[in-house]
Protein backbone atom coordinates (compact mmCIF):
# COMPACT_ATOMS: atom_id res chain seq x y z
CA UNK A 1 0.00 0.00 0.00
CA UNK A 2 2.99 2.30 0.83
CA UNK A 3 4.12 2.04 -2.67
CA UNK A 4 0.86 3.15 -4.29
CA UNK A 5 0.54 5.99 -1.73
CA UNK A 6 4.09 6.69 -3.19
CA UNK A 7 3.11 6.46 -6.43
CA UNK A 8 0.26 8.97 -6.03
CA UNK A 9 2.02 11.00 -4.42
CA UNK A 10 5.07 11.06 -6.99
CA UNK A 11 1.91 11.16 -9.81
CA UNK A 12 0.70 14.91 -8.44
CA UNK A 13 3.71 16.33 -9.90
CA UNK A 14 2.22 15.58 -13.09
CA UNK A 15 -1.39 16.19 -12.45
CA UNK A 16 -0.60 19.36 -11.39
CA UNK A 17 -0.28 20.64 -14.55
CA UNK A 18 -3.18 18.12 -16.13
CA UNK A 19 -5.84 20.69 -14.62
CA UNK A 20 -7.01 22.22 -18.01
CA UNK A 21 -6.41 18.72 -19.77
CA UNK A 22 -8.99 17.42 -17.58
CA UNK A 23 -11.39 19.74 -18.01
CA UNK A 24 -10.57 19.49 -21.50
CA UNK A 25 -12.06 16.12 -21.21
CA UNK A 26 -14.92 17.36 -19.46
CA UNK A 27 -15.72 19.38 -22.05
CA UNK A 28 -15.32 16.94 -24.69
CA UNK A 29 -17.93 14.27 -22.22
CA UNK A 30 -20.64 16.49 -23.13
CA UNK A 31 -20.93 15.97 -26.68
CA UNK A 32 -19.70 12.33 -26.76
CA UNK A 33 -22.60 11.53 -24.38
CA UNK A 34 -24.88 13.08 -26.20
CA UNK A 35 -23.58 11.48 -29.48
CA UNK A 36 -23.30 7.65 -27.70
CA UNK A 37 -26.95 8.19 -25.87
CA UNK A 38 -29.38 10.09 -28.74
CA UNK A 39 -27.68 7.35 -31.29
CA UNK A 40 -28.40 4.51 -29.05
CA UNK A 41 -32.29 3.48 -30.08
CA UNK A 42 -31.37 3.66 -34.16
CA UNK A 43 -28.08 1.60 -33.00
CA UNK A 44 -29.87 -1.20 -31.63
CA UNK A 45 -32.26 -1.06 -34.37
CA UNK A 46 -29.87 -1.39 -37.13
CA UNK A 47 -25.96 -1.77 -35.63
CA UNK A 48 -24.33 0.95 -37.66
CA UNK A 49 -20.55 0.54 -37.56
CA UNK A 50 -19.72 4.39 -36.49
CA UNK A 51 -21.02 3.82 -33.56
CA UNK A 52 -18.86 1.17 -32.30
CA UNK A 53 -16.37 2.99 -34.07
CA UNK A 54 -17.34 5.80 -31.59
CA UNK A 55 -17.11 3.92 -28.85
CA UNK A 56 -13.64 2.45 -29.71
CA UNK A 57 -12.44 5.72 -29.85
CA UNK A 58 -13.45 6.69 -26.73
CA UNK A 59 -12.80 3.82 -24.64
CA UNK A 60 -9.61 3.49 -26.63
CA UNK A 61 -7.58 7.04 -27.35
CA UNK A 62 -9.66 9.83 -26.17
CA UNK A 63 -8.80 10.02 -22.45
CA UNK A 64 -4.67 10.34 -23.79
CA UNK A 65 -5.19 12.25 -26.11
CA UNK A 66 -5.92 15.56 -24.27
CA UNK A 67 -2.82 15.17 -22.20
CA UNK A 68 -0.48 18.37 -22.30
CA UNK A 69 2.30 17.79 -25.03
CA UNK A 70 5.29 17.94 -22.47
CA UNK A 71 3.97 14.48 -21.23
CA UNK A 72 2.74 13.31 -23.99
CA UNK A 73 5.15 10.24 -25.90
CA UNK A 74 7.25 11.95 -28.08
CA UNK A 75 10.21 11.66 -30.26
CA UNK A 76 13.04 12.54 -27.63
CA UNK A 77 15.86 11.51 -29.77
CA UNK A 78 17.00 10.10 -33.34
CA UNK A 79 14.71 7.00 -33.08
CA UNK A 80 13.71 7.15 -29.41
CA UNK A 81 10.57 7.53 -28.43
CA UNK A 82 9.10 8.20 -24.56
CA UNK A 83 7.39 10.20 -22.14
CA UNK A 84 10.33 12.66 -20.85
CA UNK A 85 8.64 12.79 -17.34
CA UNK A 86 9.16 9.62 -17.15
CA UNK A 87 13.05 9.34 -18.19
CA UNK A 88 13.80 12.27 -16.01
CA UNK A 89 12.03 10.37 -12.92
CA UNK A 90 14.33 7.07 -14.27
CA UNK A 91 17.35 9.27 -13.47
CA UNK A 92 16.68 9.78 -9.18
CA UNK A 93 16.88 7.19 -6.68
CA UNK A 94 13.12 6.33 -6.89
CA UNK A 95 12.59 2.50 -6.96
CA UNK A 96 11.17 1.60 -10.36
CA UNK A 97 7.92 -0.05 -8.83
CA UNK A 98 7.08 3.27 -7.80
CA UNK A 99 7.47 5.15 -11.10
CA UNK A 100 5.57 2.15 -13.25
CA UNK A 101 3.14 2.62 -10.60
CA UNK A 102 2.44 6.30 -11.47
CA UNK A 103 2.28 5.76 -14.48
CA UNK A 104 -0.40 3.64 -14.21
CA UNK A 105 -2.28 5.77 -11.70
CA UNK A 106 -1.60 9.23 -14.04
CA UNK A 107 -3.57 6.82 -16.92
CA UNK A 108 -6.27 5.73 -14.65
CA UNK A 109 -7.13 9.19 -13.26
CA UNK A 110 -7.67 10.40 -16.93
CA UNK A 111 -9.72 7.43 -18.45
CA UNK A 112 -11.68 6.42 -15.18
CA UNK A 113 -13.46 9.19 -14.42
CA UNK A 114 -14.28 9.99 -18.08
CA UNK A 115 -15.26 6.10 -19.04
CA UNK A 116 -17.34 6.21 -16.19
CA UNK A 117 -19.05 9.25 -16.81
CA UNK A 118 -19.61 8.69 -20.44
CA UNK A 119 -21.70 4.96 -19.72
CA UNK A 120 -23.68 6.58 -16.48
CA UNK A 121 -24.70 9.57 -18.46
CA UNK A 122 -26.01 6.85 -21.24
CA UNK A 123 -28.10 5.15 -19.01
CA UNK A 124 -28.95 8.02 -17.23
CA UNK A 125 -30.42 9.98 -19.67
CA UNK A 126 -31.08 6.92 -22.65
CA UNK A 127 -34.55 4.87 -21.58
CA UNK A 128 -34.04 2.26 -24.71
CA UNK A 129 -30.27 1.79 -22.96
CA UNK A 130 -32.85 1.21 -19.67
CA UNK A 131 -34.80 -0.84 -20.79
CA UNK A 132 -32.53 -2.89 -22.72
CA UNK A 133 -30.29 -3.43 -19.65
CA UNK A 134 -31.76 -3.82 -16.49
CA UNK A 135 -29.01 -2.53 -13.48
CA UNK A 136 -27.09 -5.80 -12.88
CA UNK A 137 -26.95 -5.97 -16.56
CA UNK A 138 -25.32 -2.47 -17.04
CA UNK A 139 -23.15 -2.84 -14.56
CA UNK A 140 -21.79 -5.90 -16.93
CA UNK A 141 -22.00 -4.35 -20.17
CA UNK A 142 -19.63 -1.40 -17.68
CA UNK A 143 -17.35 -3.76 -16.76
CA UNK A 144 -16.73 -5.00 -20.39
CA UNK A 145 -15.90 -1.77 -21.42
CA UNK A 146 -13.82 -0.36 -18.75
CA UNK A 147 -12.26 -3.26 -18.66
CA UNK A 148 -11.53 -3.08 -22.47
CA UNK A 149 -10.11 0.57 -21.64
CA UNK A 150 -7.91 -0.81 -19.27
CA UNK A 151 -6.43 -3.67 -21.04
CA UNK A 152 -6.17 -1.81 -23.96
CA UNK A 153 -5.39 1.61 -22.37
CA UNK A 154 -2.22 -0.23 -20.35
CA UNK A 155 -0.08 0.25 -23.48
CA UNK A 156 -0.07 3.74 -23.11
CA UNK A 157 1.94 4.19 -19.59
CA UNK A 158 3.80 0.67 -20.16
CA UNK A 159 5.18 2.30 -23.29
CA UNK A 160 6.03 5.77 -21.25
CA UNK A 161 9.45 4.39 -20.70
CA UNK A 162 10.16 4.61 -24.25
CA UNK A 163 11.32 2.62 -27.08
CA UNK A 164 13.28 2.68 -30.21
CA UNK A 165 10.96 3.13 -32.62
CA UNK A 166 12.09 3.46 -37.02
CA UNK A 167 9.88 4.72 -39.48
CA UNK A 168 9.15 0.95 -40.44
CA UNK A 169 8.35 -0.06 -36.65
CA UNK A 170 6.30 2.65 -36.60
CA UNK A 171 4.48 1.49 -39.49
CA UNK A 172 4.23 -1.87 -38.77
CA UNK A 173 2.39 -0.94 -35.08
CA UNK A 174 0.02 1.54 -37.00
CA UNK A 175 -0.55 -1.62 -39.71
CA UNK A 176 -1.29 -3.78 -36.52
CA UNK A 177 -3.46 -1.66 -34.58
CA UNK A 178 -5.41 -0.60 -37.70
CA UNK A 179 -5.82 -3.56 -39.14
CA UNK A 180 -7.05 -5.60 -35.51
CA UNK A 181 -9.81 -2.60 -34.96
CA UNK A 182 -11.02 -3.06 -38.67
CA UNK A 183 -11.34 -6.84 -38.19
CA UNK A 184 -12.98 -6.71 -35.00
CA UNK A 185 -15.70 -3.81 -36.54
CA UNK A 186 -16.36 -6.29 -39.24
CA UNK A 187 -15.66 -10.01 -38.12
CA UNK A 188 -18.08 -9.48 -35.29
CA UNK A 189 -21.35 -8.32 -37.48
CA UNK A 190 -20.53 -11.09 -39.95
CA UNK A 191 -19.98 -13.77 -37.21
CA UNK A 192 -22.54 -12.37 -34.52
CA UNK A 193 -25.13 -10.31 -37.02
CA UNK A 194 -24.23 -7.72 -33.96
CA UNK A 195 -22.73 -4.67 -33.93
CA UNK A 196 -19.44 -4.42 -31.73
CA UNK A 197 -21.39 -2.49 -28.90
CA UNK A 198 -24.48 -4.52 -29.49
CA UNK A 199 -22.56 -7.76 -28.42
CA UNK A 200 -21.25 -6.72 -25.69
CA UNK A 201 -25.07 -5.75 -24.78
CA UNK A 202 -26.33 -9.49 -25.43
CA UNK A 203 -24.10 -10.75 -23.44
CA UNK A 204 -23.81 -8.63 -20.69
CA UNK A 205 -27.52 -9.43 -21.00
CA UNK A 206 -27.18 -13.14 -21.09
CA UNK A 207 -24.19 -14.19 -19.19
CA UNK A 208 -24.15 -10.91 -16.44
CA UNK A 209 -22.03 -12.34 -13.67
CA UNK A 210 -19.52 -14.40 -15.85
CA UNK A 211 -19.06 -11.72 -17.87
CA UNK A 212 -18.23 -9.42 -14.77
CA UNK A 213 -16.07 -11.34 -13.55
CA UNK A 214 -14.13 -12.42 -16.92
CA UNK A 215 -13.95 -8.20 -17.51
CA UNK A 216 -12.64 -7.96 -14.03
CA UNK A 217 -9.69 -10.59 -14.23
CA UNK A 218 -8.44 -9.27 -17.72
CA UNK A 219 -8.34 -5.91 -16.74
CA UNK A 220 -6.15 -7.44 -13.36
CA UNK A 221 -4.18 -9.62 -15.76
CA UNK A 222 -3.81 -6.57 -18.13
CA UNK A 223 -2.00 -4.10 -15.88
CA UNK A 224 -0.05 -6.88 -13.74
CA UNK A 225 1.57 -8.20 -17.29
CA UNK A 226 2.19 -4.54 -18.60
CA UNK A 227 3.68 -3.22 -15.31
CA UNK A 228 6.10 -6.14 -15.43
CA UNK A 229 6.98 -5.41 -18.85
CA UNK A 230 7.63 -1.85 -17.76
CA UNK A 231 9.68 -2.53 -15.26
CA UNK A 232 11.98 -4.81 -17.22
CA UNK A 233 11.53 -2.99 -20.31
CA UNK A 234 13.71 -0.13 -18.37
CA UNK A 235 16.23 -2.11 -17.23
CA UNK A 236 16.70 -3.19 -20.72
CA UNK A 237 16.27 0.20 -22.52
CA UNK A 238 19.33 2.46 -23.16
CA UNK A 239 19.20 6.48 -22.55
CA UNK A 240 21.42 8.34 -24.15
CA UNK A 241 19.53 11.74 -24.02
CA UNK B 1 42.05 6.03 -0.81
CA UNK B 2 38.87 4.16 -0.76
CA UNK B 3 37.50 3.88 -4.30
CA UNK B 4 33.91 4.41 -4.97
CA UNK B 5 33.88 3.53 -8.31
CA UNK B 6 35.02 0.43 -10.87
CA UNK B 7 34.46 0.38 -14.44
CA UNK B 8 36.03 -2.68 -15.26
CA UNK B 9 36.41 -3.87 -19.18
CA UNK B 10 32.83 -1.85 -20.02
CA UNK B 11 32.17 -1.52 -23.72
CA UNK B 12 29.22 -1.12 -25.59
CA UNK B 13 28.82 -0.50 -29.18
CA UNK B 14 26.13 1.72 -31.26
CA UNK B 15 25.58 1.44 -34.63
CA UNK B 16 29.31 1.70 -35.80
CA UNK B 17 30.96 3.49 -32.90
CA UNK B 18 32.37 1.21 -30.07
CA UNK B 19 33.02 2.92 -26.69
CA UNK B 20 35.64 0.52 -24.76
CA UNK B 21 36.82 -1.33 -23.20
CA UNK B 22 36.80 0.78 -20.79
CA UNK B 23 38.78 0.14 -17.07
CA UNK B 24 38.87 2.94 -14.74
CA UNK B 25 38.98 3.97 -10.92
CA UNK B 26 37.70 6.86 -9.08
CA UNK B 27 38.37 7.00 -5.66
CA UNK B 28 37.04 9.66 -3.00
CA UNK B 29 38.47 12.16 -2.22
CA UNK B 30 39.19 13.36 -5.75
CA UNK B 31 38.36 15.30 -8.68
CA UNK B 32 38.47 13.34 -12.06
CA UNK B 33 37.96 15.49 -15.25
CA UNK B 34 37.19 13.42 -18.16
CA UNK B 35 38.42 14.77 -21.44
CA UNK B 36 38.32 14.28 -25.22
CA UNK B 37 36.88 15.71 -28.77
CA UNK B 38 33.20 15.69 -28.82
CA UNK B 39 32.00 12.38 -30.01
CA UNK B 40 34.78 10.52 -28.14
CA UNK B 41 32.20 8.75 -26.11
CA UNK B 42 32.59 10.58 -22.78
CA UNK B 43 28.80 11.35 -22.40
CA UNK B 44 28.19 7.74 -23.30
CA UNK B 45 30.91 6.24 -20.68
CA UNK B 46 28.86 8.71 -17.94
CA UNK B 47 25.68 7.42 -18.77
CA UNK B 48 26.57 4.48 -18.55
CA UNK B 49 27.75 5.15 -15.29
CA UNK B 50 24.21 6.14 -14.19
CA UNK B 51 22.92 2.78 -15.65
CA UNK B 52 21.22 4.78 -18.20
CA UNK B 53 22.71 3.40 -21.45
CA UNK B 54 23.36 -0.80 -20.67
CA UNK B 55 26.83 -1.67 -21.01
CA UNK B 56 27.13 -4.72 -23.88
CA UNK B 57 30.45 -6.34 -21.69
CA UNK B 58 32.00 -5.15 -18.38
CA UNK B 59 30.69 -4.13 -14.95
CA UNK B 60 30.35 -1.43 -13.63
CA UNK B 61 30.56 -0.97 -9.62
CA UNK B 62 29.27 2.42 -7.43
CA UNK B 63 30.32 1.61 -3.14
CA UNK B 64 31.05 -1.60 -3.73
CA UNK B 65 28.02 -2.74 -5.23
CA UNK B 66 27.20 -3.80 -9.15
CA UNK B 67 24.44 -0.81 -10.98
CA UNK B 68 23.45 -3.81 -12.86
CA UNK B 69 22.04 -5.66 -9.94
CA UNK B 70 20.71 -3.06 -7.33
CA UNK B 71 19.12 0.81 -7.08
CA UNK B 72 20.93 1.78 -4.15
CA UNK B 73 23.66 3.56 -5.39
CA UNK B 74 21.15 5.74 -6.62
CA UNK B 75 21.47 7.45 -3.21
CA UNK B 76 25.11 7.98 -3.16
CA UNK B 77 25.46 9.18 -6.70
CA UNK B 78 24.29 12.28 -8.14
CA UNK B 79 24.25 13.60 -12.26
CA UNK B 80 23.71 16.52 -14.04
CA UNK B 81 23.40 15.98 -17.27
CA UNK B 82 23.98 18.24 -20.08
CA UNK B 83 20.66 18.89 -20.87
CA UNK B 84 17.24 17.90 -18.80
CA UNK B 85 14.15 16.62 -20.28
CA UNK B 86 10.65 16.42 -19.20
CA UNK B 87 10.38 18.71 -16.08
CA UNK B 88 9.96 22.13 -17.94
CA UNK B 89 6.32 22.57 -16.96
CA UNK B 90 7.55 22.37 -12.76
CA UNK B 91 9.29 25.30 -11.24
CA UNK B 92 12.09 25.14 -8.84
CA UNK B 93 10.18 25.00 -6.01
CA UNK B 94 8.66 21.73 -7.36
CA UNK B 95 11.83 20.27 -8.21
CA UNK B 96 13.42 20.81 -5.00
CA UNK B 97 10.04 19.08 -3.51
CA UNK B 98 10.12 15.99 -5.91
CA UNK B 99 13.88 15.40 -5.38
CA UNK B 100 14.60 16.02 -1.37
CA UNK B 101 12.27 13.46 -0.23
CA UNK B 102 14.09 10.44 -2.18
CA UNK B 103 17.71 11.58 -0.45
CA UNK B 104 18.13 10.79 2.99
CA UNK B 105 21.50 13.31 3.17
CA UNK B 106 19.34 16.04 1.43
CA UNK B 107 21.00 19.17 2.01
CA UNK B 108 18.11 22.16 2.53
CA UNK B 109 20.38 24.90 4.18
CA UNK B 110 23.13 24.39 1.28
CA UNK B 111 20.14 24.38 -1.23
CA UNK B 112 18.92 27.78 -0.37
CA UNK B 113 22.63 29.36 0.25
CA UNK B 114 23.45 27.81 -2.88
CA UNK B 115 19.63 29.34 -5.08
CA UNK B 116 21.00 32.64 -3.15
CA UNK B 117 24.21 32.82 -4.22
CA UNK B 118 23.04 31.99 -8.14
CA UNK B 119 20.14 34.40 -7.74
CA UNK B 120 17.93 31.47 -9.01
CA UNK B 121 14.07 32.19 -8.95
CA UNK B 122 12.36 29.09 -7.63
CA UNK B 123 9.18 30.00 -8.57
CA UNK B 124 9.73 30.28 -12.41
CA UNK B 125 9.04 27.41 -14.85
CA UNK B 126 12.39 25.31 -16.06
CA UNK B 127 11.12 25.61 -18.91
CA UNK B 128 11.00 29.22 -19.08
CA UNK B 129 14.32 29.66 -17.37
CA UNK B 130 17.92 30.44 -19.63
CA UNK B 131 19.91 27.81 -20.46
CA UNK B 132 22.23 29.05 -18.13
CA UNK B 133 20.00 29.52 -15.51
CA UNK B 134 18.52 26.10 -15.96
CA UNK B 135 22.56 24.59 -15.70
CA UNK B 136 22.52 26.38 -12.76
CA UNK B 137 19.50 25.12 -10.24
CA UNK B 138 20.67 21.60 -11.96
CA UNK B 139 23.87 21.97 -9.94
CA UNK B 140 22.36 23.28 -6.95
CA UNK B 141 19.61 20.51 -6.81
CA UNK B 142 22.48 18.13 -7.64
CA UNK B 143 25.50 19.42 -4.93
CA UNK B 144 22.18 19.20 -2.34
CA UNK B 145 21.71 15.99 -2.43
CA UNK B 146 24.47 15.61 -1.08
CA UNK B 147 26.17 12.27 -2.17
CA UNK B 148 29.22 10.89 -2.26
CA UNK B 149 29.76 10.78 -5.71
CA UNK B 150 28.82 13.90 -8.29
CA UNK B 151 28.90 13.62 -11.87
CA UNK B 152 28.89 16.50 -13.69
CA UNK B 153 28.53 16.82 -17.71
CA UNK B 154 29.52 20.04 -18.99
CA UNK B 155 28.43 21.65 -15.95
CA UNK B 156 29.87 25.25 -16.76
CA UNK B 157 28.50 25.03 -20.92
CA UNK B 158 25.86 28.08 -21.03
CA UNK B 159 26.95 29.79 -17.99
CA UNK B 160 28.15 33.38 -17.17
CA UNK B 161 31.74 34.20 -16.47
CA UNK B 162 30.70 34.57 -12.41
CA UNK B 163 29.18 31.91 -12.30
CA UNK B 164 31.72 29.46 -13.24
CA UNK B 165 34.16 31.35 -10.69
CA UNK B 166 31.66 30.95 -8.07
CA UNK B 167 30.74 26.86 -9.36
CA UNK B 168 34.62 26.37 -8.96
CA UNK B 169 34.84 27.72 -5.75
CA UNK B 170 31.66 25.75 -4.31
CA UNK B 171 32.67 22.47 -5.98
CA UNK B 172 35.93 22.60 -3.91
CA UNK B 173 34.28 23.58 -0.68
CA UNK B 174 31.81 20.96 -1.62
CA UNK B 175 35.36 18.48 -1.84
CA UNK B 176 35.66 19.40 1.49
CA UNK B 177 32.84 18.98 3.62
CA UNK B 178 33.29 15.09 3.56
CA UNK B 179 35.28 12.19 1.75
CA UNK B 180 33.77 12.72 -1.77
CA UNK B 181 34.70 12.30 -5.38
CA UNK B 182 33.78 14.38 -8.40
CA UNK B 183 34.20 13.14 -12.13
CA UNK B 184 33.66 16.41 -14.62
CA UNK B 185 33.14 15.93 -18.27
CA UNK B 186 34.42 19.45 -20.02
CA UNK B 187 35.74 20.87 -22.36
CA UNK B 188 36.61 23.96 -20.64
CA UNK B 189 40.71 24.29 -19.62
CA UNK B 190 39.86 26.27 -16.54
CA UNK B 191 37.63 23.41 -15.16
CA UNK B 192 40.74 21.40 -15.35
CA UNK B 193 43.15 23.68 -14.40
CA UNK B 194 41.48 24.49 -11.15
CA UNK B 195 39.62 21.58 -10.17
CA UNK B 196 41.20 18.48 -11.21
CA UNK B 197 43.30 16.08 -9.03
CA UNK B 198 43.26 13.71 -12.25
CA UNK B 199 42.57 13.90 -16.22
CA UNK B 200 40.90 10.97 -18.07
CA UNK B 201 41.51 11.16 -21.80
CA UNK B 202 39.05 10.19 -23.81
CA UNK B 203 39.47 9.57 -27.91
CA UNK B 204 37.03 7.82 -30.67
CA UNK B 205 35.48 5.75 -28.00
CA UNK B 206 38.80 4.54 -26.66
CA UNK B 207 40.37 5.57 -22.66
CA UNK B 208 43.81 6.69 -23.64
CA UNK B 209 44.94 6.96 -19.89
CA UNK B 210 44.16 8.93 -16.11
CA UNK B 211 47.27 10.87 -15.62
CA UNK B 212 48.21 13.09 -12.46
CA UNK B 213 47.50 16.73 -13.26
CA UNK B 214 50.59 17.62 -11.76
CA UNK B 215 52.54 15.37 -13.76
CA UNK B 216 51.40 15.84 -16.99
CA UNK B 217 52.13 19.26 -16.53
CA UNK B 218 55.67 18.44 -15.67
CA UNK B 219 55.97 15.79 -18.70
CA UNK B 220 55.94 18.10 -21.32
CA UNK B 221 58.20 21.07 -22.49
CA UNK B 222 58.47 23.66 -25.00
CA UNK B 223 63.07 24.47 -25.94
CA UNK B 224 64.12 26.86 -28.30
CA UNK B 225 67.76 26.54 -29.77
CA UNK B 226 70.14 28.81 -30.60
CA UNK B 227 71.25 27.19 -33.52
CA UNK B 228 69.32 24.55 -36.01
CA UNK B 229 69.07 21.24 -34.57
CA UNK B 230 69.75 19.19 -37.89
CA UNK B 231 68.98 15.91 -36.57
CA UNK B 232 66.23 14.02 -37.89
CA UNK B 233 64.90 12.84 -34.74
CA UNK B 234 65.19 13.67 -31.01
CA UNK B 235 63.84 11.28 -28.17
CA UNK B 236 60.72 12.57 -26.55
CA UNK B 237 60.24 14.62 -29.31
CA UNK B 238 56.42 15.29 -30.77
CA UNK B 239 56.63 18.64 -32.49
CA UNK B 240 59.24 20.53 -34.44
CA UNK B 241 59.31 24.17 -35.50
CA UNK B 242 61.95 25.98 -37.85
CA UNK B 243 64.56 23.54 -36.69
CA UNK B 244 65.25 25.97 -33.53
CA UNK B 245 61.69 25.04 -31.74
CA UNK B 246 60.72 21.57 -30.27
CA UNK B 247 57.95 20.27 -27.68
CA UNK B 248 58.74 16.93 -26.07
CA UNK B 249 56.39 14.82 -24.25
CA UNK B 250 59.44 12.99 -22.12
CA UNK B 251 61.44 15.61 -20.58
CA UNK B 252 63.87 13.48 -18.84
CA UNK B 253 64.68 11.37 -22.36
CA UNK B 254 64.94 14.88 -24.19
CA UNK B 255 67.14 16.54 -21.63
CA UNK B 256 69.68 13.70 -21.48
CA UNK B 257 69.82 13.29 -24.89
CA UNK B 258 70.22 17.40 -25.28
CA UNK B 259 72.97 17.25 -22.68
CA UNK B 260 74.93 14.28 -24.35
CA UNK B 261 74.65 15.76 -27.57
CA UNK B 262 75.25 19.31 -26.32
CA UNK B 263 72.61 20.99 -27.78
CA UNK B 264 72.46 24.51 -26.26
CA UNK B 265 69.05 25.67 -25.25
CA UNK B 266 68.29 28.84 -25.30
CA UNK B 267 65.00 28.36 -23.33
CA UNK B 268 62.91 25.97 -22.46
CA UNK B 269 58.77 26.35 -20.58
CA UNK B 270 55.89 23.89 -19.16
CA UNK B 271 53.28 23.91 -21.85
CA UNK B 272 49.93 25.19 -21.16
CA UNK B 273 47.65 22.71 -20.31
CA UNK B 274 45.17 23.50 -23.56
CA UNK B 275 48.28 22.63 -25.49
CA UNK B 276 49.27 19.40 -23.70
CA UNK B 277 45.46 18.00 -24.47
CA UNK B 278 45.39 19.12 -27.73
CA UNK B 279 48.47 17.08 -28.01
CA UNK B 280 47.23 14.35 -26.49
CA UNK B 281 44.31 14.52 -28.09
CA UNK B 282 46.24 14.02 -31.29
CA UNK B 283 47.87 10.67 -29.97
CA UNK B 284 51.07 12.83 -29.38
Amino acid sequence: MKRWQQAFWLSKFELLHSKKSIFTLLFLLVPYSFFLTVSIPSYLEEHFMLYDIFFLLIFGVAAIWAKPKEYQYQKIADDMWAQPFTVFLNQLPIPREIVVRSRFLIYFIYSLPFHLAVLVIMYSFGPELRQTLPPLEFIAFSLIWLSFGICYGSVYPASDSGDKVTNVKMAFYAFVLLGSFTLLLFAVPYLSSHGLVGLTIMVASKWPIISSVISIIAAGVSVTFWMKYMKNHMNKLDYFQ
Amino acid sequence: MKLCTQIERVEKTVDDFTVGPINLEIELGTITALIGNNGAGKSTLIKMMMNLVKPDNGQLVHFGGSIKTSEHWKQEVAYQPQSVLGCDLLTGNQLRDLMAPWYKKWDQEMFMNLVKTFEIDLHKRFGKMSKGMQQKLNLVLALSKNTKLLILDEPTANMDIPSKQKLMNILVDWMERDERAIVIATHHVDDIKKLADYIVIMNDGKLLGKYEKEELVYRYKRYWFEDALGIEKIPGEIDRLNDRLLISNDVEQTDTFLKKNELKIMQSEVLEMEEIITYMLSGR
